[in-house]
């Protein structure tokens, strides 16, 4: 057993440390996520800042033409201006930018281009930026045009969330273009920022429903095959370390029951044995009481091997089912004074019986088999009982009930107090005799009849044993 | 004189027929019905030879003899066993 216990304590250690790494792997994997996530939402806002530059420039187009044509009408002379941004890369690696804006003035900016990071990104950027120089001051922001193509932007990316909203702020976080859609309360939003106009300090801020829900998706397949792995693992471990601990339990039962059956098999005879072979090599003819007494005692034990060998053939007479009910109607006032009465014969101890049973209820049972039960339970309940026994009897037409003043049974052992060779552990002490088998065969009994039994009990203080008729349980 | 046996034995029919038997060999037999009675009767008599069931309320025969042994190393203690184990 100690062995067992030790594998299965390895066992489950083992399950517990996968699990462990499961966990620490899916976090990972949801960090990693989220990072290229996060690269996708800031490249969208990069792509959408370009794309809403383009729009800007066809607004800004437009109401220049519109402009020039209502010159043109009015018979005023037309010269047109237009803002301009090259690149290049000069021989020292530096990427070069020349813009010049709708008032002629050119401006010159050369910036290194870093080898750790992609040149065509660096060179995007930059020219962006000299753009926006070029274009911030004369055309406006629109940012529900904005949100919008921040929008499409992300769904081409496989991103959807629920609520985008986009501002301009400086560095310091102030809002430079309020978007009026922008959340109040900004906890429990995902927020980006990318800056557009360094020279300006101008910072696009994103608002976005959380994107935890868009990485759970993309992870679902993962998490749902580990989660359902590590389950059905766990089941099966539970349920075979629960089958084998059960048919160890069984095991050390039968164990016991066949020790225990041994001695009580043994001693009837080795008595009876013993009787036989006293009268036999002692001389007893001058002593006809000496002789009296250990043919009766031979008699005795004699009846006592019968009587346990009955009810050994009985409990497996059971299991074969080959037991048939006779009911019969019983008056079960009667029936039970009957009972009681026969056992405050018994010589043995001081016994008190009282019985409560209601008059005029009667049962529709097999009367052998009833009568086994209740001398069954009362047996038990002075058998279980110090020198002066108390019991209860109480019946009506829900049911009997039997309570003792006896030594109670332990809570631990209730569960199993109905099994079959069970008894409740006392080592080699043998306080009170019996075999495990006489609860196993009273349970079966009342369940064959449709009805149901429980106990309750409380250590020194004594039992009760409850029969519900109709398999009511109370 | 044959030395003082005490018998300790759960069994009443049994404690009858081997105390007879004892008494038939000249033995001066003690009785007793469990272990913790076992053991009062040795310390308060002074038997010289134990014959003890094991299976017996209260205590069993093995820690009976462990007691009387602590007592007195030298009694000799028999055991009447039926279990099988």
């Amino acid at each position: 057993m100690k062995h067992f216990k030790t594998v299965s304590s390895i066992f489950i250690i083992a399950i517990a440390i996968i699990f462990g790494c499961n966990v620490f792997y899916l976090v990972r994997l949801y960090q990693s996520i989220r990072k290229d996530v996060e690269r996708e939402v800031m490249t969208a806002m990069a792509d959408a800042d370009i794309d809403d530059m383009w729009e800007r420039a066809d607004r800004a187009n437009h109401a220049a033409s519109a402009k020039r044509q209502a010159y043109i009408e009015n018979g005023d002379s037309v010269v047109e201006r237009h803002g301009t941004v090259s690149g290049i890369k000069d021989e020292d690696g530096n990427f070069v930018t020349t813009a010049t804006d709708k008032e002629g003035k050119t401006i010159i900016k050369k910036k290194p281009l870093r080898r750790d990071r992609s040149y065509s990104n660096q060179m995007v950027n930059d020219m962006s930026q000299q753009m926006h120089a070029n274009m911030d001051p004369f055309v406006d922001f629109n940012l529900a045009i904005m949100d919008s193509i921040l929008t499409e932007r992300l769904a081409d990316r496989g991103i959807y969330p629920e609520f985008v909203a986009v501002e301009v702020t400086n560095s310091n976080g102030d809002v430079i273009r309020a978007n009026s859609h922008t959340p109040a309360d900004a906890s429990g939003y995902d927020i980006f920022s990318v800056c557009f106009n360094p020279d300006a300090d101008m910072i696009y801020r994103a608002y976005m429903t959380p994107l935890t829900r868009h990485i759970f998706s993309e992870m679902a397949g993962v998490v749902v095959t580990v989660f359902l792995i590590m389950v059905v693992f766990s089941l099966a471990f539970h349920y075979l370390t629960h089958t084998v601990s059960r048919l160890r339990t069984i095991e050390e039962m039968k164990d016991d029951f066949v020790s225990n059956m041994t001695h009580e098999l043994k001693t009837p005879i080795a008595i009876a044995y013993s009787a036989n072979d006293a009268l036999l090599n002692y001389d007893t003819t001058n002593d006809p009481a000496k002789k009296e007494t250990y043919l009766k005692i031979a008699n005795k034990q004699l009846k006592r091997l019968s009587e346990l060998v009955e009810s050994i053939l009985s409990m497996s007479m059971e299991r074969r089912k080959t037991v048939k009910l006779k009911p019969e109607i019983i008056h079960l006032q009667t029936f039970i004074e009957d009972i009681c009465a026969a056992q405050r014969m018994r010589g043995d101890k001081e016994i008190i019986i009282n019985v409560a049973v209601k008059p005029n209820v009667t049962i529709e049972a097999d009367k052998t088999h009833i009568s086994n039960i209740l001398n069954n339970l009362i047996d038990n309940a002075i058998k279980y009982s110090g020198e002066r026994v108390a019991i209860t009897v109480s019946g009506d037409e829900k049911g009997i009930s039997v309570s003792d003043n006896g030594i109670g049974i332990p809570a631990k052992s209730i569960p199993y107090l109905f099994n079959k060779f069970y008894r409740v552990p006392h080592g080699n002490r043998q306080d009170i005799r019996g075999y495990g088998i006489g609860l196993y065969y009273v349970k079966s009994i009342i369940e064959r009849m449709g009805w149901s039994i429980t106990v309750k009990s409380k250590e020194g203080k004594g039992s009760v044993f409850t029969i519900k008729f109709n398999g009511n349980e109370g | 004189m044959k030395d003082k046996v005490l018998l300790v034995e759960d069994e009443a029919d049994l404690t009858l027929i081997v105390s007879d038997t004892l008494r038939e060999q000249g033995y001066e037999v003690l009785t007793a019905n469990d272990g913790v009675e076992g053991l009062e009767k040795f310390k308060s008599q002074r038997a010289d030879i134990v014959v003890a069931d094991v299976m017996m309320p209260k205590m069993d025969g093995f820690a009976m003899a462990k007691e009387i042994k602590n007592c007195r190393q030298t009694c000799r203690c028999f055991f009447l066993q039926q279990k099988t184990q």
